[in-house]
């Protein structure tokens, strides 16, 4: 048996490293975009670990079996260069900042919780008191005139004057 | 930023356009990758348009700079002989071979492969 039949098979990928990297980017982005802007800010313990097997899955899928210092510095850049791209285009295109990122999504409206905005962004009245407590000691949802789900999925809590 | 991106799409550090190389000499045509990577996999395919390919000879200083992986198909017989490692094919109508290899030293390689009776000079560099 010819001695080289004995060793392994060299990987040989024929997808450039930049179109893996470009790929991989786009796809994360699609998927925590689909995920929602709540689930990046309410992290449990078990959405940190699934956070950390996504990372594994994801660097293993870019680099594979290629370990060479120029493979990593393509993809370096690969994706450092799409995020600086993405932050260009966001600038002039409002539109597509509003596909990338979304918007401010107001979910408390003069004391009355938006059901259907809740709903679809994953947000409870719990959820909002929370904030609404943490960040402005208030006690009660007629207390908040508006409730804004950020783009970093943070809520804040606009009261009503003190006045009301 | 942009322009090393670039480089790097169009294949100046391994696969793209710019690092796929195809040498013809005779009915053989040989393509390999000009521009590889340190122990990243690459392959030298042997395509012929009408005889069998019975012999590849491959220089062993050339060799020196790879891990053979595998090839495909398999040769009936290795012979060394004036610094070349020869493979030798058995079969009929074997028209395409290919070796898988994986570079083992970040520099520039140089050798001159031989299919049956025709001389290929081929050039490789290996970046780390």
């Amino acid at each position: 048996m010819p001695i080289h039949s004995l060793l392994n098979k060299p990987y040989t990928p024929d997808m450039n490293p930049v179109i893996r990297g470009i790929i991989i980017y786009l796809f994360l982005l699609l998927v925590f975009r689909i995920m929602g802007k709540r689930s990046l800010s309410e992290t449990t313990m078990f959405d940190l670990l699934v956070l950390l097997i996504i990372s594994e899955v994801t660097q293993q899928a870019m680099v594979d079996t290629d370990n060479s210092l120029t493979a990593a510095a393509i993809l370096i850049t690969t994706l450092l260069g799409l995020d600086l791209i993405l932050s260009l285009l966001k600038k002039p295109f409002k539109m597509f900042e509003k596909i990338v990122e979304g918007t401010p999504l107001i979910i408390v409206d003069h004391g009355k919780p938006l059901k259907d905005r809740m709903s679809k962004t994953n947000v409870d009245e719990e959820d909002v008191m929370q904030a609404a407590r943490a960040n402005q000691g208030l006690e009660k949802i007629e207390q908040v005139k508006y409730a804004v789900l950020e783009k970093d999925g943070t809520i804040s809590i606009i009261p009503f004057e003190k006045d009301k | 930023m942009f322009a090393f991106l670039i480089a790097a799409l169009l294949g100046l550090f391994g696969e793209g356009p710019l690092s796929n190389k195809k040498l013809r000499a005779g009915n053989i045509s040989v393509e390999y990758e000009r521009f590889c990577r340190y122990e990243h996999g690459m392959k030298i395919k042997l395509e012929s348009s009408q005889e069998n390919i019975s012999t590849v000879s491959l220089p062993q200083d050339y060799l020196e700079n790879f891990r053979v992986g595998e090839i495909v198909p398999e040769p009936s017989k290795q012979v060394a002989s004036a610094g070349y490692i020869h493979y030798q094919f058995e079969g009929v109508q074997n028209k395409l071979i290919t070796f898988y290899l994986s570079p083992l030293k970040r520099k520039t390689v140089r050798g001159i492969l031989r299919a049956n009776a025709n001389s290929f000079a081929i050039k490789q560099t290996i970046y780390p």
